[in-house]
């Protein structure tokens, strides 16, 4: 029985993956990305199932796409993100556990530079 | 018909389960490669949601001389985030077609073709030192026949290496294909990853080679 001719699996396939695509995820950013963000780093996130690079690249790509991220660095060993805003911008804690959760991972804390500190419920 | 009652249950049932490695960040791009004893296959994926990618593959089995072409949609059901590991389930089902390869001697016009489904689920826990891992895979290839492969491998790291190193796994794999001429097998391989890539080399114990790539962007 022939529902369909599969020929065609592959090419609409190939088309809904191009159309799903923005245009800026093939654009390099230019956005800070190095051990030095640490240094200049407004927030510092905790976080739980760092293990390997493809964590990090995730993180760096899912933070930086927001216009007030000026440049991210995720430390293996330490299991922080930390996050450089733009001058005058700021990212609410609900906004980090949102982007934490997409990139697939947990927040422990969010540390800030002004000293405050937020520890998430268990689940976020 | 086969086909078509193995997607009715597949679509039922993958709702019920919900992550895995087939499945990056949203809007990420995946290459991957595998070459090894049994099969060249290649599957280029985007990642739409977190819990989703969709993409192409194309598999060339080398012990039935076939090609399957077709899509992949791959679900990751379950992740559980913990400080020092992380563990994923993933659910992955394929629609298209297999053809048979024209040898050039062969005095043939066109390619026996058919439809072809697979399914299949994987597990994974992992730390920066250990790698467990488990899957299963069924391929109903039409008149090129079905067959199952089980895979599962040990992992371990001889170091810890941070952000942007180069780290280095050494790993071993099994793998159990019933319906094949070798049933049962083994590799081992060293696994390199460094920034968006991971390079696997490795050998099987029948002397085969294994290399398989991956790349995010």
């Amino acid at each position: 029985m022939k529902l369909f001719s599969t020929n065609i699996v592959p090419i609409l396939t190939l088309a809904a993956m191009l159309a799903m695509t923005p245009a800026a995820s093939f654009a390099k950013d230019k956005k800070m990305d190095g051990p030095e963000v640490v240094e200049v780093a407004d927030i510092s996130v905790g976080l739980s199932g760092l293990v390997c690079d493809f964590c990090s690249l995730a993180l760096n790509k899912t933070f930086r796409k927001k216009d007030e991220v000026r440049g991210t660095y995720v430390d293996l060993d330490t299991k922080t993100l930390s996050v450089a805003l733009t001058e005058g911008a700021t990212l609410s804690n609900e906004a980090i556990l949102k982007l934490v959760k997409k990139a697939g991972y947990s927040t422990t804390k969010i540390a800030r530079k002004d000293g405050s500190e937020f520890i998430p419920p268990a689940k976020s | 018909m086969r086909i078509i009652a193995t997607l009715l249950v597949t679509l039922g049932l993958l709702p019920l389960s919900a992550q895995a490695r087939p499945v990056s960040y949203p809007d990420a791009w995946t290459v991957m490669l595998r070459n090894d004893a049994d099969q060249n296959s290649a599957h280029v994926h985007y990642t739409f949601d977190t819990q989703h990618s969709i993409g192409l593959r194309l598999r060339y089995d080398r012990e039935g001389d076939f090609t399957f072409t077709g899509a992949q949609l791959n679900r990751l059901v379950k992740r559980w985030n913990k400080p020092d590991s992380q563990a994923n389930i993933y659910a992955r089902i394929g629609l298209g077609q297999v053809s048979d390869n024209l040898d050039s001697s062969e005095l043939r016009l066109k390619r026996d073709k058919d439809e072809a489904l697979f399914l299949g689920v994987s597990a994974d826990w992992e730390t920066r030192r250990y790698f467990v891992s488990a899957a299963a895979e069924h391929w109903d290839n039409g008149r090129f026949g079905e067959f199952s492969s089980y895979h599962s491998r040990l992992g371990i790291a001889p170091y810890v290496a941070n952000t942007g190193a180069l780290h280095t796994w050494v790993m071993v794999e099994g793998h159990h294909r019933p319906e094949s001429r070798e049933k049962v097998g083994a590799s081992a391989l060293l696994r390199f990853f460094k920034g968006p890539s991971l390079v696997e080399v490795g050998i099987d114990d029948r002397g085969a080679p294994l290399l398989n790539y991956i790349h995010r962007f």
